[in-house]
């Protein structure tokens, strides 16, 4: 059975040969179709019944060739397969385009035999149990591969396969010599033999440093790699995404077998040590030469060099003092999985990458990273495929690359080899710098652009499938896991089962309640540009149905029942959605918004470029603003809060003009560092605690005897991420300046999606995580109510000076955000009231304020404070509005703002601080000294000067758009009435009361 | 001193010879022949482990390891000097030395 994995695209390779050119194609896709059944199979066969030998001709060791297959190569067996067949759908058309085009035909008919022989020659290293046998095989690797690279024909290539050539047979020579002393030692080539005798004599070593030395070479270790980007950026790209892809991951897998088999007891500490080091440096160089390059193949050839580097990381992780095998080393399975996860993501991301950038190639007619201006808008296909495949690379959840990276961190974490968590860390924010690098070009459109060749969308589509492989491996992550657990060399922890219980009533309504708004999304998506009256009605049906869902979900909640649906993903870690009450809170605000924001827009954008893109991305930030509702556990929470990230970057930069891509730039910078720190925090407390849900403090409590000066540490860490987004001092650089960003995104941006996904943070972290005795315990309060005092004071302060009226309005969000945090940070059900409805009113208040300010600059082109003059002639229901949200915002009562800031301030009393009450009072004046002076001036003062009337016939019925009108007035109404109603069932008061009654419950 | 020793040591040098060979000379042809000569190293390092004991038949998997040695070594010579031949025809270059400050640059 397993030698068809061989025999199959051998005997493709000979045939493709023998028949030529007509159809050498056709064989190709038959025989690698064939390879992934064969695949499959085998796959199925080890799934089933466990590790297979097969003895070839039925000779056995140690005379004959064994054949073994355990969970580790069946993995490897699939994913070569699969890579295989996107390789081959791009290359069928590839190579058609390539030579109808004339260029270079030339050896382009030896691409199916060679690329078969491959194939197998991969195939075959994955199921060898022979050192010679694996020389052998290996050798054919290396042949066929840059008997590949060299098909491009440019003298460029030519030398690049020529260094590739000499380094790799040199290897080779490293690699025979540690065989033969091993032969000569052990009179044995049989891998399982060799395993039980090899030892620690001076054969032995000299044998293990050839043998890996010349393995190094071959998988391109820094600093060995240097023949490595030349000889991947030069070949054409099918074979550029097989030479990143898979050829090193041949040499890599031979390494890591030999390292936990022959040499298990050969290899030393000190050895895995200098491989990770080894390892860094690779990560850190690869990466800084990436940002470097101008070439775009050349930029993914050197993220190869620092992927691989992530690799090495498993050496120092499984080699422990004691050996390898050590019952001390809980951590080595982890480290394992999550390495072979990297392989897999790896190889999936890159060759997308790699083919994608020969779509780009064949459109643009170069590959240098400047032409690539525009790309997004007219090759959206492969912008995406390039985009997934960085979100892998970068390790951002949900992709493969995430689970990848989560597993490492946790082995580096649990091993007490804390030095390689600022790797991980770092090698994160190179990978992204690079990666938003290629992506800022594409974004940024340009007029004097050459147009496009004509790009066949089946290689399109091959790069986008590879891509969206290396997403949705992690959603069968725990398969995957189980399979390349059969036969590992560590014993596997039995990691605890969470109950899944599917079948619960309440399984399907937060499923629906998140997924509304996904496929509204992923509906507009699809919807052509003009087709703007059936995108509006898609839209709103989308938000009407979302609150439908959150009306039918909160009257359950009341009375009641428990929603909630649970997915395991990963070791025992679960997708949890859940609706509790603060949830509900949370969602209630974001869906009514969101519907608000959605109709405003419309009237907003009428008539403006790339609507389709934005709506889309808009219900996207929804979805992940949702889902951050929903979340029941920190896992859950953090893969919504970095969706957020992604989706709010290209409405930050929807105006394409310079301004707004630095915007983006910093934008990004900021939140992506926050949540590679919030992950760092996430892993520890995990690794710590193991897996638990918001609410089970209990779990925490039990640590904090043991713990409690690394809980503190963990606290903090998770503080400091999720302050990026709530904005608190010194981290909120990104808020005032992504205010270049159209209205309604800054609206919902800094009322609703991402800062408050920040504070909600804070509240579920202190809340449910660490529970307020524990965190109190554990003395984090106090300084983040100090934090929170200067950020509100400090925010103010800026906002008075302010001229621009976003930027004031954004400053005045910075202070108004950490009202919410100092009423988590005092301890005391008041305070937590006060805090949780200042989260609902905050939002209300400062979404009515930018769409005010919106519709100012829309209709009258009012930007600065100082343009205001007057202007409540003009525009009396918009200014009335702003009026309403701005007195609610200083805490006139009985407004909304007064409200929550009374609870905040009795909340302190309450709790012995009564500075709050001092800062409530500063915070207050200063309130009232920016937003007075607007409305006064606004009301009671002579226009200084003409305003540039937009619409200089006035053909509206109102004083704007009534679809710009409509949404200020609706939520300045609301400020009012949760402000007057307060007391009322069902008010934001009325669910924080009870939230809070929950949370201080004895 | 056994003599099946002395021929493992001839190996080793031979090896170390034909290492130092690649690194050091720059026309290619001098590369591949020196890359040839550390191949020659190993397996007479090989044929060496074959018989150490003049008194017992020899170990016939060394000499099947050397063989299949010989037919990769071939076909590897035969694919660089195809390569080599390929460059001199398109540049005119015959080492690798003026390619690389280029390649660096990303031009």
């Amino acid at each position: 059975m397993i030698t068809w994995v061989f025999l199959l695209p051998f005997a493709g390779a000979l045939a493709a040969f023998l028949v030529g050119r007509r159809f050498e194609a056709a064989i190709g896709g038959l025989a690698v179709s064939a390879n992934l059944a064969a695949a499959i199979l085998v796959a199925a066969l080890v799934w089933n019944e466990g590790v297979q030998h097969h003895a070839i001709g039925g000779w056995g060791a140690p005379l004959g060739i064994v054949l073994t297959v355990d969970g580790l190569s069946a993995v490897m067996l699939l994913l070569t397969a699969f890579v295989a067949i996107g390789v081959t759908v791009y290359a069928m058309v590839h190579l058609r385009k390539e030579t109808t085009a004339g260029g270079e035909g030339a050896g382009e008919e030896l691409f199916w035999p060679l690329w078969l022989f491959l194939l197998a020659a991969l195939n075959g290293v994955l199921l060898s149990g022979d050192i010679f046998n694996l020389y052998v095989l290996l050798e054919l690797v290396s042949l066929s591969a840059i008997a590949l690279a060299s098909l491009a024909g440019k003298p460029d290539a030519l030398v690049a396969s020529m260094r590739y050539l000499l380094a790799t047979m040199v290897a080779s020579m490293f690699y025979l010599a540690g065989v033969a002393l091993l032969y000569a030692g052990h009179h044995s080539l049989d891998i399982a033999t060799l395993a039980t005798t090899v030892g620690t004599s001076g054969a032995d070593r000299v044998a293990c440093a050839f043998m890996v030395l010349g393995l190094l070479v071959k998988t391109a270790l820094f600093p060995l790699h240097f023949w490595l980007p030349p000889a991947h950026a030069n070949a054409i790209a099918p074979v550029s995404a097989v030479l990143s892809a898979l050829v090193v991951k041949a040499s890599f897998f031979i390494l890591v077998r030999l390292w936990v088999s022959v040499f298990a007891g050969t290899v030393t500490v000190s050895m895995g040590q200098l491989l990770g080091a080894l390892g860094a440096a690779a990560i850190l160089w690869g990466s800084i030469q990436a940002m470097r390059q101008v070439r775009l193949k050349l930029l993914i050839a050197h993220s190869t060099v620092a992927q691989i580097g992530y690799l090495f990381l498993l050496f120092p992780l499984i080699t422990v003092e004691g050996g390898l095998f050590g019952a001390a080393a809980s951590w080595a399975p982890m480290a394992w999985t999550g390495t072979f996860f990297q392989v897999l993501a790896h190889a999936l991301a890159k060759a997308a990458m790699f083919l994608a950038a020969g779509v780009i190639m064949l459109a643009l007619g170069t590959d240098r990273i400047e032409a690539m201006h525009g790309t997004a808008g007219r090759l959206p296909m492969t912008t995406l495929a390039l985009g997934l495949a960085g979100v892998t690379l970068i390790g951002l959840p949900p992709s493969g690359g995430f689970i990848a990276k989560w597993l490492l961190l946790q082995a580096v974490i649990e091993s007490g080899q804390w030095w390689w968590a600022p790797v991980l860390v770092i090698g994160s924010l190179l990978t992204a710098g690079y990666v938003f690098l290629m992506l800022a070009y594409a974004f940024q459109p340009r007029n004097d652009v050459p147009p496009l060749r004509a790009v066949p969308r089946w290689l399109e589509g091959s790069a986008l499938g590879l891509a969206l492989a290396a997403i949705l491996v992690s959603f069968h992550a725990e398969g995957f896991l189980q399979l390349l657990s059969t036969g590992m060399p560590f014993s596997p922890e039995a990691h605890p089962q969470s109950p899944g219980d599917i079948a619960a009533a309440g399984f399907w309504m937060p499923l629906a309640i998140v997924g509304s708004s996904l496929v509204t999304a992923v509906a507009i998506l699809f919807l052509r540009e003009k087709q703007s009256r059936l995108r509006t009605i898609v839209n709103l049906g989308g938000a009407s149905l979302k609150l439908m869902f959150i009306v039918i979900a909160a009257l359950g909640v009341l009375a009641g029942r428990t929603y909630e649906a649970r997915f395991q993903i990963v070791l025992g870690f679960d997708f949890l959605l859940r609706i509790d009450s603060l949830a509900l809170l949370f969602t209630i605000l974001s869906a009514v918004l969101w519907f608000v924001t959605t109709v405003y827009a419309i009237g907003y954008l009428e008539g403006a470029p790339n609507r389709r893109r934005f709506f889309s991305f808009f219900s996207l930030c929804v979805t992940a603003s949702v889902g951050v509702a929903l979340a029941g556990n920190l896992i859950t929470f953090f893969i919504f809060y970095e969706f957020l990230t992604l989706a709010t970057y290209p409405l930050v930069v929807h105006r394409g003009t310079p301004e707004s891509l630095r915007a983006g730039r910093t934008y990004l910078s900021y939140t992506l560092a926050g949540g590679i720190v919030l992950f760092v925090g996430v892993v520890w407390l995990h690794s710590l605690a193991g897996p638990f849900d918001f609410g089970e403090t209990h779990v925490l409590a039990a640590l904090a005897a043991e713990h409690g000066a690394t809980l503190t540490t963990v606290v903090a860490i998770l503080l400091l991420g999720l302050g990026v987004k709530a904005a608190i001092v010194p981290l909120h650089g990104w808020l005032p300046v992504a205010m270049v960003a159209p209205a309604p995104v800054s609206a919902l941006l800094h009322a609703v999606a991402v800062v408050k996904a920040g504070a909600f943070g804070i509240v579920r972290v202190v809340y449910d995580v660490f529970g307020v005795s524990l965190a109190a315990q554990l003395k984090v309060l106090a300084p983040l109510a100090g934090i929170a005092s200067v950020t509100i004071i400090y925010g103010s302060l800026r906002a008075l000076t302010q001229d621009d009226l976003k930027r004031r309005l954004a400053y005045s969000t910075v202070s108004q955000l950490s009202y919410i945090v100092l009423g988590v940070a005092t301890v005391g059900p008041i305070a937590t009231i006060g805090a949780l409805m200042h989260l609902v009113h905050q939002g209300v208040m400062k979404i009515t304020l930018f769409f005010c300010a919106g519709n100012l600059a829309e209709t009258l082109d009012i930007h600065k404070v100082s343009e205001m003059a007057g202007v409540g002639r003009r525009m009396p229901w918009t200014m009335a509005a702003f009026t309403v949200a701005a007195l609610a915002m200083i805490g006139v009562p009985p407004l909304a703002g007064f409200i929550s800031k009374w609870y905040l301030g009795l909340g302190g009393l309450a709790a012995g601080n009564s500075w709050v009450m001092a800062v409530l009072l500063v915070s207050t004046v200063l309130n009232a000294g920016y937003f007075l002076p607007i409305i006064y001036a606004a009301w009671f003062k002579e226009p200084t000067s003409a305003w540039k009337e937009t619409d200089p016939f006035r053909r509206q019925r109102f004083e704007c758009s009534w679809l710009l009108l409509a949404p200020p007035l609706l939520t300045a109404l609301l400020a009012v009435a949760m402000g007057v109603f307060a007391a009322s069932p069902f008010s934001p008061m009325f669910l924080a009361r009870q939230i809070s009654a929950m949370l201080h419950a004895p | 001193m056994p003599p099946y020793l002395l021929y493992a040591l001839a190996g080793a040098g031979l090896f170390c010879v034909g290492f130092g060979g690649v690194l050091l000379a720059s026309h290619l042809l001098r590369k591949i022949i020196a890359l040839n000569i550390c191949a020659s190293g190993v397996f007479l390092l090989l044929i060496s482990i074959a018989s150490r004991n003049a008194l017992d038949d020899p170990d016939p998997v060394p000499h099947a390891m050397v063989l299949t040695g010989l037919v990769v070594a071939l076909a590897a010579s035969a694919f660089a000097i195809t390569l080599a031949r390929r460059i001199h025809a398109t540049t005119g270059a015959t080492a690798l030395a003026g390619f690389s400050a280029k390649e660096e640059e990303g031009l």
